[in-house]
């Protein structure tokens, strides 16, 4: 499976690509949080931060988003990398 | 080119008849007949060549409209996979069934006066989403925090509680699964699970499985599948009688 880049609009292609990678990370970051949480290995300071900062990453996220007029592109860039990752498990799968 | 038949399903009648030319491309169809049952085919001087994917298409509801005048005509048929040909000529194809006899006979005994129907429920989880919140005290505590603390805490909560809402309506789904097929399963011959398929929007696929049953057996499914579809969270698809595609495993 290819990730699709438009070739006319390169730019805002690659801005694309980043911000969707960036939404990984904060999503990964997030669960990586809640785990600690729920495990109550952070203290009521700490998940005031933690919560504050991941809010801000998300805010900043999506106001990029929406300067640039990427909603959509990123959106389609997440599916297509779910479906590299669905497919890549997939084929483990069948190594296994 | 090597001849053969193209095999639309195999009857349990002897009969050496013509059912005109209503197979694919308008291929005349026969039956030729060995022992006990008989073959429902057409002639055919090569392999199937499939040129494009709107002809499969109609290749396709050609074979099944066969198949089913097949089956309203002699009743107990064991339907083929689109695209079955038996290489040879006709002593060929006799010698074919010969070999399967037994096969094909206890295949066919095992769905004589039975039907396949197709079942499918659904539901809506946001509608159910109040109701799965109040019954867990959990839950109800997460959503609580979720709007009173301060801003990261609330954050977090409220992550938590989307997190825990949806392990919870999942539970949920696979706790309805396993309740509606054990109910229709004490209502059939035999069932299988076919693939769950993703929907548009809000409604959600639950329970999708195949049906084999006979006529008592089918108002017994009638009657649970409408309870169930009186519960305002669920709704039902129940369709059929289609020949036996799901049970026939060739």
């Amino acid at each position: 499976m290819k990730i699709d880049l438009e070739g006319e609009n390169l730019k805002g292609s690659l801005v694309g690509l980043v911000i969707a990678i960036v939404e990984i990370l904060h999503e990964t970051l997030e669960h990586q949080a809640l785990r600690r949480m729920e495990g109550k290995s952070l203290n009521d300071e700490q998940i005031e931060r933690l919560g504050n900062s991941l809010l801000k990453l998300k805010e900043t996220i999506e106001e990029l988003k929406e300067e640039q007029g990427i909603c959509e592109a990123v959106g389609s860039l997440r599916k297509q990398l779910d479906g590299l990752v669905d497919s890549s498990i997939w084929l483990k799968k069948e190594e296994v | 080119m090597s001849k053969g038949y193209y095999l639309y399903c195999i009857i349990d009648s002897v009969d050496d008849a013509s059912l005109g030319p209503i197979g694919i491309e308008e291929s005349s169809v026969i039956t030729i007949s060995n022992n006990n049952i008989s073959a429902v085919v057409h002639p055919v001087e090569s392999g199937v060549k499939i040129e494009n994917s709107q002809e499969s298409l109609k290749w396709v509801a050609a074979h099944q409209s066969v198949v089913e005048e097949a089956w309203k005509r002699y009743k107990t048929i064991l339907p083929f996979a689109f695209g079955t040909i038996i290489r040879g000529d006709e002593n060929k194809l006799r010698i074919w069934m010969e070999r399967e006899n037994d096969r094909l006979v206890k295949k066919m005994f095992n769905v004589r006066d039975k039907a396949e129907y197709g079942v499918q429920i659904f539901w809506c989880p946001s509608r159910c989403i109040e109701k799965v919140v109040n019954s867990k005290n959990d839950l109800m505590e997460l959503k609580k925090k979720s709007e009173g603390e301060s801003t990261g805490t609330a954050y977090m909560y409220k992550k938590r509680y989307e997190k825990a809402l949806k392990d919870e309506m999942e539970h949920k789904a696979t706790e309805l699964f396993r309740v509606f097929f054990k109910q229709i399963k004490q209502c059939v011959s035999n069932i299988t699970v076919e693939k769950i398929k993703r929907l548009e929007g809000d409604k959600q696929m639950l329970l999708n499985v195949s049906c084999l049953s006979d006529a008592e057996q089918v108002k017994k499914l009638g009657d649970l599948l409408e309870d169930i579809g009186q519960c305002e969270d669920h709704t039902v698809r129940f369709t059929g009688p289609w020949p036996p595609y799901s049970f026939v495993g060739i």
